[in-house]
């Protein structure tokens, strides 16, 4: 069920037109592997050896990043496959496996200039061919790619231009496609590999060869992966803090689904870190003096009611206001994560690329403008119930919902929502809907409000959200039926360049409008909270808000 | 074994047929119902996958036939042994389960003879002695019943594992690794066990034989573990279906709690996936292991109560 997940889009939209990336970067000359590793050393940071076991709540279906879409595919496989180019937190591009690249004016050509000397874990050489193979191998759609085909958009051809550089070209401009690039999903397998296993891929195991830092050594279903150090490993990102082979030399991945057991797990030391620790286990975490709690804001949109602007009580912008100063969302948010998440402010959470800081304190809780706004929009008359009324028509609208995919966290907010507007009299009808009925009843858009979130580190993820082009039906997810031309013109300057100051005001245009329009209602800043034991350094995020391994040491 | 045995064991067995096609069949009827789903179960739910891998999907998976067609294709791929390949591994089913069954099958038997052990030794302990033992018995009995595992799992976790360090925790293997799982999934089946066999025993200890026994010298504890049992195990017999129905659907709770791989771990993940093909599959095997602990447990009933044996035409 789309919605419902958390989920990935980060289809994304061009950045910096990032035109020849020096090799000033440590990650991109060919540097001594021992050297760099001993002057770390020196300097008392990281060591060399030992092996840790990171506890995930999700399991991969399928190992193939080129076929999968899940988020925990793409985190455990971004040891093994590596990408063109890497993303810093600033939305920066940085080398990776290509040195530098240009981009035609039109965004529909790029070429690469591949890194010298990096080889797959089966000794394959990674070469333009690899590059065209792989990419071709995403576009044929027997392999029935997932999520990565949608991240290659219109792609037409990748052509080899000489062992070291490699243009790919695009049917339409497409801006977005070295933020893309930098996903694991556009990940590079050894072509040897595609060759002999090609459809077992997903299964997970040593078959899987890419050209990072770990070598997937095996793959125990419903247990654990385990990672081991690839000793040649030459190929660091640029957003990397060292080069040469990682510290460790076995990283395991076990999956522990229950949040108890998982916490408990590194409560216990029976694990080293534990992923995706709820808010109200924190604490348990903070009293642990052999634990910490490395933490980062999930860039994209956090949990967020969308008002169904084609609905006849929402079509109304006196009551969509109404809703939203009905809420009192500072409560709300402190009271289901025990004070651990903020409250937001925007659709975009702060660690998102374009997040407007401007919006912060400019709306929120106002009961008695609320009040004023329904008795303007007639809604005067009160019921038995103590709703408000209007041609003896009570004041009452529905937020559908799929319990199986609404966390408890969620559907408290629900309840708090619900308890928020029956003091301005609105009466708001929580509906559970199974998977299977939900779909009909939202795509034919017979409610009030539902809500989601909306994984994605750039700003590009509202235009599949808020463009008028993306109803439902359309395979977008306009919850809001949204259909404004502001937006609309906001997300297609957004999109189409790849300026970045430019960028960050057509996307504050659209977030201030969706804000002063009601249209959409954001509750909390959602974390992904790692528990960690101390001992263990070097844990950081990527631009996605996922864990990155490379610099970890024990 | 006589003729009028194999007899027997053949017309349970082609019964047991008929009953594995109609799970089949039952299976394939509930695939049909969400229909609409299939590709989504393929590709996954809000994929952003292209119009042209849907087409390919639709077209790999014969999702465009006649139902009657796929029917018929699924009937005779089945025969054959075939299950079809799972939407989310993308591996073949037989594959995808292979490694699965044998953890299960660990867990499941090591749950039930934890369970076995303890209910024997508390029944024969507990039967014909004074009430307050008897309603001890019974009130521990309830609990165990009535108490989720998983829950139970849960403490027994934090604290045996967690906070002192006595077993090891989720994910371990071998044998230490699995005697707290199977301890816990054993839990409400010796509640229920040991309930049973006491009925039984204290059933068997009001027949005349009792008595007779009892004359010729034997005392109260052998009588009932040597005389009382067998009549009591009959009983017993008869729960055996209904708990490996209890021991899968515990696996399914006890293995998503201590992270173990397994049967019931894959059947929950292919569900919320909806990952049909091993879903079913999964089906199909259950439905197989009851029809072959059915026939078992039919045959044994004839190993433990005498007058069963006697041929139905005489």
């Amino acid at each position: 069920m789309p919605s419902f997940a958390l989920r990935r889009v980060r289809r994304a939209s061009p950045l910096v037109l990032t035109l020849a990336a020096a090799c000033a970067l440590a990650a991109c000359g060919s540097d001594d592997d021992a050297t760099s590793t001993n002057a770390a050393q020196a300097t008392g940071t990281p060591r060399s050896g030992g092996s840790l076991v990171f506890a995930t709540e999700k399991e991969p279906e399928c190992f193939d990043t080129q076929v999968s879409q899940s988020d925990v595919s793409g985190v455990i496989m971004r040891n093994v496959y590596e990408s063109l180019v890497s993303q810093a937190k600033d939305g920066s591009f940085k080398p990776w496996l290509a040195t530098k690249w240009t981009v035609s004016p039109d965004a529909r050509t790029y070429t690469f200039d591949l890194r010298d000397g990096v080889q797959f874990s089966d000794g394959t050489p990674f070469d333009a061919a690899a590059v065209k193979a792989n990419l071709d191998r995403i576009a044929d759609p027997r392999t029935k790619s997932k999520y990565a085909i949608s991240l290659l958009g219109p792609y037409r051809d990748s052509t080899v231009v000489d062992d070291h550089t490699v243009r790919v070209r695009f049917k339409t401009p497409f801006a977005t496609f070295l933020r893309n690039a930098s996903t694991t999903y556009l990940g590079f397998h050894s072509p040897k590999s595609i060759e002999e296993h090609g459809s077992r891929l997903c299964a997970g195991g040593p078959d899987q060869v890419g050209t990072g830092p770990f070598l997937l050594q095996s793959y125990t279903r419903g247990q654990q992966a385990v990672l081991v150090r690839n000793p040649k490993y030459t190929s660091a990102p640029g957003t990397a803090t060292h080069t040469g082979p990682a510290y460790l030399d076995r990283l395991t991945f076990r999956f522990i689904p229950d949040p108890t057991v998982r916490v408990g797990s590194v409560v216990g030391s029976q694990v080293d870190a534990a992923d995706a620790v709820p808010p109200n286990q924190l604490p348990k975490v903070q009293r642990d003096a052999a634990l910490k709690v490395v933490s980062t804001d999930t860039p994209g949109v956090g949990y967020t009611w969308y008002l169904n602007t084609t609905n006849d009580l929402f079509r109304d912008r006196r009551l969509r206001l109404a809703v939203q100063q009905a809420f009192d969302g500072e409560a709300a948010v402190k009271a289901v994560y025990f004070g651990a998440y903020a409250r937001s402010w925007s659709v975009l959470s702060p660690s998102t690329l374009g997040y407007d800081p401007a919006l912060k304190g400019t709306w929120g809780y106002d009961p008695a403008a609320a009040n004023t706004l329904l008795d303007e929009a007639g809604w005067t008359g009160r019921d038995g119930d103590g709703y408000r009324t209007k041609d003896g028509q009570r004041l009452s609208t529905r937020l559908l919902f799929v319990p199986e995919y609404t966390s408890e966290d969620r559907a408290a907010l629900d309840q708090a929502l619900q308890a928020d507007l029956k003091k301005v009299g609105l009466e708001l009808k929580l509906v559970p809907l199974d998977s299977a009925a939900y779909e009909p009843v939202r795509n034919a858009g017979k409610y009030g409000l539902i809500g989601f979130a909306w994984g994605g580190g750039d700003p590009d993820l509202l235009r599949v959200l808020f463009d008028s082009t993306q109803l439902f039906d359309d395979g977008g997810n306009n919850a809001a039926r949204l259909d404004d031309p502001q937006v609309d013109a906001a997300l297609h300057a957004g999109g189409a360049t790849t300026d970045v100051a430019k960028r960050k005001a057509a996307y504050a245009t659209v977030q201030q409008r969706l804000i002063q329009e009601g249209v959409a209602l954001p509750t909390a800043v959602q974390k992904r909270q790692i528990a960690v034991a101390s001992k263990v350094s070097g844990l950081t995020f990527d631009a996605n808000g996922w864990p990155l391994f490379y610099d970890v040491a024990k | 074994m006589r003729p009028g045995t194999a007899r027997a064991v053949l017309l349970r067995l082609l019964a047991g047929l008929g009953v594995m096609w109609g799970a089949a069949t039952l299976t394939f009827i509930a695939l049909q119902l969400v229909q609409g789903d299939q590709v989504a179960g393929v590709l996954g739910t809000n994929s952003l996958a292209t119009p042209a891998v849907r087409a390919q999907v639709i077209h790999e998976y014969g999702f465009d036939q006649p139902v009657l067609v796929q029917y018929l294709h699924w009937l005779g791929r089945l025969v054959t042994g075939d299950l079809g390949r799972s939407y989310q591994l993308n591996t073949p089913v037989t594959q995808a389960l292979s490694g699965q069954i044998w953890p299960t099958a660990q867990l499941a038997g090591a749950a039930t003879l934890i369970a076995v052990v303890v209910s024997v030794v508390v029944a024969v302990l507990t039967t014909g002695r004074g009430r307050r033992v008897r309603s001890a018995a019974s009130g521990a009995e309830l609990v165990a019943v009535s108490v989720p595992a998983f829950w139970i799992g849960l403490i027994a976790l934090t604290y045996l594992s967690f906070k002192w360090h006595l077993l090891p925790g989720a994910g371990a293997t071998g044998l230490s690794g699995l005697l707290l799982p199977a301890a816990v999934l054993s839990i409400p089946l010796t509640g229920i066990l040991s309930q049973v066999l006491r009925e039984g025993l204290d059933e068997a200890l009001r027949q005349p034989f009792a008595i007779s026994v009892r004359a010729r010298g034997v005392g109260p504890t052998a009588l009932v573990a040597r005389h009382a049992l067998r009549h009591a195990l009959a009983s017993l017999a008869t729960l055996v279906g209904w708990m490996v129905g209890s021991l899968f659907g515990g696996a399914v709770l006890i293995e998503t709690v201590f992270a173990r791989p397994g049967l019931g771990r894959v059947l929950l993940s292919a569900v919320t996936s909806r990952d049909l093909p091993v879903v079913s599959a999964v089906v199909l095997l259950v439905a197989g292991v009851f029809v072959v602990v059915n026939v078992v447990v039919d045959l044994l009933y004839l190993r433990i109560d005498p007058r069963l044996r006697t041929p139905r035409s005489a």
